[in-house]
């Protein structure tokens, strides 16, 4: 989970790395009276804020509050912001650039150490990578003095400067393992103008698996952009019942298509061969382990739950202890109740599929719905084709429907004069 | 032959009295596999249908040689597990656990470098060597029937996929040597790169079906090298065939769809960029999954 720079700046108090001195503004009225210059910065999760205007010199309270009560509450860079930092006016004399990240091919995490910090550290990379060092840290022996050796060689700083560097060096380190960081980063690490090294900025990114000892129990959040309701619905479904997993990710997408998939990597097949046979999900959700009927019912609900669908696809690999006729029993359900026109494509087997079969068919047959049931003998990508071709002829059949019955409505309206 | 196990390899589960590892512990012995010995903290002197469960590692040790260990414990406590297994001399772990701290895990990767321990996960589904041994709950109950024995080693970083894949594979006539689920976690045990040289040796192995995935850098690190071996003058001798997935959320940046690995991070781990170095490094890349069965046929009969 990303943080944001008052949340992350939180973390560098707690291992004393000396930060900008900042006062979080939730509301207008948290402002208090001055009158020298400060910077009002909007706390976002996306990083660029700064080259999109997020970060504003303010000379007194009048001129932060006029600011901030145009910020709080607006949309900036597609973010909702409740959070506006006004900070310490720090004068600098040199930025310098301080991260740590894990490094997958090495499976190490990777100290990243620059005297030429700021906004453009990435285009540096590029154009003079001889000014970024690098310096893979053994884990299980931790940071150590030859680190920090390596790091600061023919560093330009003095050597009074080196050494707060150092120290804030091995306090991020300490950062990163003690809160169980995926990555963090400080730009810029400013060398102010009385020779005091300050974090101006923060970046950090959690690791949620490490949620159960987090010591700071930061708020969830997802997404940058504001949940809808039909995903905030899909996430409460797992709160009440441990039993299986369904609904824990749901995305809200802009096709016609309502999608049923299980499990992650599958899922992501499923949905390229679909895009790529030309067809358009309406969302994305999927349902795993062994979740009970009444579970899987609450997510077709929602997934239903949208005008205009041309087909709902249920697929997944072959399961090994899923039992698929009490998972497909909550989909049917729905089914039978809304009695929907558009087709409905299962590629499902596992545990009591044959079960499966016998009770879809059924519904088929007492309920008139347009279900085509097929088991391992077909792939998972050729399911989906067979679900974009029946989407598009039912789009046809209503297309053509819609215009007879305009026709008709047409010469009943002259009938009547 | 087959790579990483056979049915001469002895196993020891760590967490074979809950119910994933003694479910894995009954389609392993099912699948031909030597399940000597289990291991759970204070529940030592059981039996989980009939083999001896210790409190240590180094008990069982003892008893018997142990060849792999497979991690079925609870998250929290899966670093203390594999350290353990690594302290006790065993020299290929399968980590079948999920939602593994990343800290944790990069603790255990930096100790087995160091002792030369060959770790496959976390968040692996197992091994499964077709027709000879398996470990982990890979081709358990009715995902058996897409598995056959024959010349074809598959890498998956999805364990759904790693069974749709041989399935695909077995429906145009293809076994497979061995199906190697490594994970998709942020850090990785053994991936593509580490695992090809050994589907190299193994006589049995005609061709490679990899299933990749967005995000992370084990598609690339193999590009580098299958292309350090073409500098060398020893080009990688037999074909291999790819599958990337995520090439419809790579349009939806930011967004996990479920596997804690798919995440976009700049440029790096996008398909578009391992479609290209996987290629120029001579890997034939399908566009939808099933046709890596036609494209792998193609290229071992030719």
């Amino acid at each position: 989970m990303k943080l944001k720079e008052f949340e992350a700046k939180e973390l560098f108090r707690k291992v004393e790395i000396p930060v900008s001195n900042g006062l979080l503004v939730k509301s207008i009225d948290d402002i208090p009276p001055f009158h020298d210059a400060r910077l009002l910065k909007v706390q976002t999760l996306a990083g660029g804020r700064g080259k999109a205007g997020g970060v504003c010199l303010v000379r007194g309270a009048d001129e932060a509050r006029k600011l901030a009560s145009r910020f709080l509450h607006s949309v900036f860079m597609s973010e909702q912001i409740t959070e506006l930092l006004l900070d310490e006016k720090v004068e600098i004399n040199k930025e310098l650039y301080l991260g740590i990240l894990f490094d997958t091919s090495k499976r190490l995490p990777v100290f990243i150490y620059s005297e030429v910090g700021g906004a453009d550290i990435e285009e540096l990379k590029r154009s003079d990578s001889t000014k970024i060092k690098l310096r893979e840290i053994i884990y299980h022996r931790g940071l150590v003095e030859d680190d920090l050796f390596f790091l600061l060689k023919n560093s330009s700083l003095s050597s009074k400067i080196q050494s707060q560097v150092k120290d804030a060096m091995t306090k991020l380190y300490t950062c990163f393992t003690r809160f169980d960081c995926k990555m963090l980063e400080i730009n810029p690490l400013v060398v102010t103008t009385n020779n005091k090294v300050v974090a101006v900025d923060a970046v950090a990114v959690l690791d949620d698996d490490a949620r159960f000892r987090w010591e700071v129990p930061f708020v969830e959040r997802t997404n940058n952009r504001p949940v809808t309701p039909r995903e905030a619905a899909a996430h409460l479904i797992d709160k009440d019942d441990y039993r299986g997993v369904a609904g824990k990710t749901f995305v809200d997408l802009d096709g016609d298509i309502a999608i049923l998939t299980s499990g992650g990597g599958a899922s992501m097949t499923l949905l390229d061969a679909l895009v790529d046979y030309g067809g358009k999900p309406a969302n994305f959700t999927e349902y795993s382990g062994n979740p009970p009927q009444e579970k899987v019912e609450k997510l077709t609900r929602i997934v239903l739950d949208r005008p205009h669908l041309s087909g709902l696809l249920v697929a997944g690999v072959i399961a090994n202890f899923t039992n698929i006729a009490e998972t497909l029993r909550g989909v049917l359900n729905v089914l039978v109740e809304q009695k929907p026109k558009y087709p409905i494509v299962v590629r499902r087997a596992g545990p009591h599929d044959d079960e499966a079969r016998v009770m879809l068919m059924e519904a088929k047959e007492q309920y008139g719905l347009d279900v085509h049931y097929y088991d391992e003998k077909i792939s998972l990508t050729q399911a989906a084709k067979i679900m974009v071709d029946l989407s598009r002829q039912y789009k046809e059949r209503q297309h053509h429907q819609d215009k007879e019955a305009s026709k008709k409505e047409k010469t009943k309206t002259r009938g009547k004069q | 032959m087959a790579i990483l196990i056979n049915e001469k390899t002895r196993f020891l589960i760590q967490g074979i009295t809950g119910k994933q590892g003694e479910q894995a512990c009954q389609e392993m012995i099912l699948a031909g596999s030597k399940v000597v010995a289990g291991v759970t903290p204070g529940k030592g002197g059981q039996e989980v249908l009939g083999v001896p469960v210790y409190n240590t590692i180094k008990e069982a040790q003892e008893k018997h040689s142990i060849d792999c260990s497979v991690i079925f414990v609870p998250p929290r406590v899966a670093k203390s597990a594999i350290v353990e297994a690594m302290e006790a001399g065993i020299k290929l772990i399968n980590v079948v656990t999920e939602n593994i701290p990343v800290h944790d895990m990069a603790y255990c990767f930096s100790l087995a470098k160091e002792k030369k321990v060959t770790i496959i996960g976390a968040t692996s589904a197992g091994v499964f060597s077709v027709g000879k041994a398996k470990c982990g709950p890979i081709g358990s109950g009715k995902a058996k029937i897409a598995f056959t024995p024959g010349p074809i080693g598959v890498i998956s970083r999805s364990g759904g996929m790693s069974c749709e894949t041989s399935l695909v594979l077995s429906q145009a006539g293809l076994g497979q040597s061995t199906v190697v689920s490594i994970g998709s976690d942020v850090l990785m045990g053994a991936a593509f790169a580490e695992l090809v040289p050994l589907f190299e040796k193994d006589k049995d192995t005609k061709g490679i079906v990899l299933f990749g995935e967005i995000g992370g850098t084990s598609e690339e690190d193999l590009a580098a090298y299958l292309i350090k071996r073409k500098e060398q003058g020893k080009p990688f001798p037999k074909p291999i065939v790819a599958f990337i997935s995520g090439k419809f959320a790579s349009n939806m940046p930011g967004v996990s769809l479920g596997h804690a690995g798919a995440i976009i991070e700049g440029n790096k781990g996008t398909r578009e960029n391992k479609v290209k170095v996987l290629q120029e490094a001579g890997v034939v890349v399908a566009e939808i999954h099933h046709d890596v069965a036609r494209l792998i046929k193609e290229r071992i009969i030719s």
